[in-house]
């Protein structure tokens, strides 16, 4: 390797084929430049919108909860929120509150798998979470407690665990009642204090990610950390609603990815956790924001491996939520209120746990679904990971090409895409060309 | 709590994967009040919650180790975790989506949280596509296996209740 790197050099993370997804990187270097990154994602949800095409509105739910196995709650609120809009029913009150207690669940349960068990050991020098539980019992634990938590109020409110099935245009099927979610209050508490020490413990990790200019989209909305309504805006001045996402956010196809590519006026963005929290931080509850000033890192965060201080601000959030709704919640008189079938066009932009995720769907007036749309987060994140693996890339190159694999995994992983299945489990291949043009 | 805990784990809708779940949906006992059933689905790590407090677990699942389709094993864990992360169905591949059977038990087993006793049966598959139904030969691995967890639960309870 070093005094003996050929012209051009090749660094590949070979495709590791998975039920959800498959995902694979290649680098191509020349001269010891950087000339192609190529993150080649291949996403479910394209093939999701045929199957709702000839669906009743009824089914949606349902169905998308079938795209993702760790954030069905993010496709189930989408969609609902979209069909509910061409009907002009606007849900409120305790079915709402519900619908943000839902999400909560999800961002609690799918941020502190992704700390603990996917990024932490990137940090720590771990090849894998289960290495890390070896040497960490009692952090892992914290980690899988937190999780379960997550766990309980998906299953309370959704009926289940994995793929939630109470969800319903109009609101639920069947609601919790308000003794059921009382019970949840001292496994709540511990959390808070689990979740504050989950963020210190983060928090001193070190960064050395290379810094990036980051355009943020994320919700935002008047009175509330973002879940399930809200403007599209940026921190560099776009603030749309929610029905003119596709205006601005042109979808490409690149020949080498099966996730069509989303850019804003050309460019890459970063949607997710460090997105929400640069945009909404104001609205964080008072507790989240006295741990984000102890810990001392002062926003903006100018680094892609800080999302997992993000995350866990927003975990702690989300628990503070969660104990905030249960105290106030009132149970809703009908556990869904009727929303007319009505011909026309809905959107609705909510945020998943890796960021916003946009639905469009066209209904004829019977309730038949004719068109779908569905944009998920990362695939808006694909180009943005283009970006800070092109950056972070001449750090490496001295390095073998197992090592900048390595690098280049870890900046992947700070996305918390869905396909870190292949991210973290690569196959490495190394090709070493000569350069015939000399 | 009840003290014995059978868990099918696999997708129902792709052929040979579904035996976890088909194989809990065929049971049935008498001793309700000791013997719980689950559909874990993929549930991946919640698996542990799934198992906690549970005196016995007994987990059904997918298992592909090149022996012949409908090949039943019967793992003890902890001391055949070496065989199950090597050969359990939808292992090694620890991400977002799933921890497999074998990274969750090995987990447990590190953190010394699984119940005092978990045992898994794992029938050999051939075929896991899409909307398929479950090939021939584990059908017939289905109905073998359904007889002997039904027999040897029906002892477990019956030593329980003597006890």
């Amino acid at each position: 390797m070093p005094g003996n790197i050929p012209n051009t050099r090749t660094i590949k993370v070979d495709l590791v084929a998975r039920v959800e997804g498959e995902g694979a990187l290649h680098v191509t270097v020349q001269d010891n430049t950087v000339k192609d990154v190529e993150l080649r994602i291949f996403e479910p949800p394209r093939f999701f919108e045929a199957f709702l095409q000839g669906r009743h509105i009824n089914e949606v739910p349902d169905i998308v909860a079938r795209i993702c196995g760790i954030c069905p709650v993010a496709y189930q609120m989408s969609a609902v929120h979209a069909l509910e809009s061409i009907a002009g029913v606007n849900i409120k009150g305790p079915l709402r509150d519900l619908r943000r207690l839902l999400y909560c669940a999800e961002w609690i349960e799918s941020h502190t798998l992704h700390i603990y068990m996917l990024h932490a050991p990137d940090f720590l020098g771990f090849e894998s979470g289960l290495e890390m539980a070896k040497v960490h019992a009692d952090i892992v634990k914290r980690g899988l407690r937190l999780k379960k938590i997550g766990n309980h109020l998906l299953t309370l409110l959704g009926g289940r665990s994995v793929h939630p099935v109470s969800v319903k245009v109009g609101g639920f099927s069947k609601v919790p009642t308000k003794a059921e979610l009382s019970n949840l209050k001292d496994e709540l508490s511990w959390a808070r204090e689990a979740a504050i020490e989950t963020v210190k413990w983060v928090a001193g990790f070190e960064f050395n990610d290379p810094e990036q200019d980051y355009t943020f989209i994320a919700l935002r909305s008047q009175h509330e950390y973002p879940m399930n309504e809200g403007h599209v805006v940026s921190n560099k001045g776009l603030d749309i609603s929610p029905s003119e996402f596709e205006h601005h956010f042109p979808e490409a196809q690149v020949p080498y990815s099966h996730a069509l590519q989303c850019t804003l006026n050309g460019s890459s963005y970063l949607t997710g956790p460090l997105a929400r929290l640069h945009l909404n931080a104001v609205h964080l509850p008072t507790i989240a924001k006295q741990v984000l000033q102890d810990i001392g890192h002062k926003l903006p965060w100018k680094r892609g491996s800080k999302s997992i201080i993000a995350r866990s601000i927003e975990v702690l959030f989300a628990i503070e939520e969660a104990i905030r709704i249960i105290n106030s919640h009132d149970s809703p008189p009908t556990p869904a209120i009727p929303v007319p079938l009505q011909a026309g066009i809905g959107m609705a932009v909510t945020e998943a746990p890796r960021g916003i995720l946009y639905h469009r769907y066209q209904v004829s007036e019977d309730g038949t679904v004719q068109e779908a749309k569905i944009i998920p987060p990362t695939s808006q994140n694909q180009k943005r990971i283009e970006d800070d693996l092109r950056s972070f890339l001449p750090q490496v190159l001295h390095l073998s090409n197992k090592e900048a694999a390595i690098g280049c995994e870890k900046i992947i992983r700070s996305y918390d895409p869905c396909i870190s299945c292949a991210t973290h489990f690569l196959k490495l291949d190394v090709e070493r060309l000569q350069d015939h043009k000399g | 709590m009840k003290p014995i805990r059978i868990i099918g784990i696999g997708n129902a809708f792709a052929g040979d994967d579904a035996v976890g779940t088909l194989l809990v949906r065929r049971l049935d006992f008498d001793h309700s009040e000791t013997v719980e059933i689950v559909e874990a689905g993929l549930s991946g790590l919640s698996l542990l919650d799934i198992m906690e407090g549970a005196e016995t677990v007994i987990l059904i699942d997918a298992i592909h180790s090149n022996q012949a389709p409908g090949t039943i094993h019967r793992l003890e864990i902890p001391r055949d975790l070496e065989i199950l992360h090597t050969h359990a169905w939808g292992s090694k591949s620890p991400s977002t989506h799933s921890f497999g059977l074998g990274e969750s038990l090995t987990l447990g087993a590190t953190l010394g949280t699984l119940p005092p006793t978990v045992v898994v049966f794992g029938i050999e598959i051939r075929d896991t596509t899409l909307g398929e139904n479950p090939s021939s030969e584990v059908h017939q691995a289905l109905d073998d296996l359904t007889i002997h967890i039904q027999n040897e639960v029906e002892a477990l309870t019956c030593m329980n209740s003597n006890s």
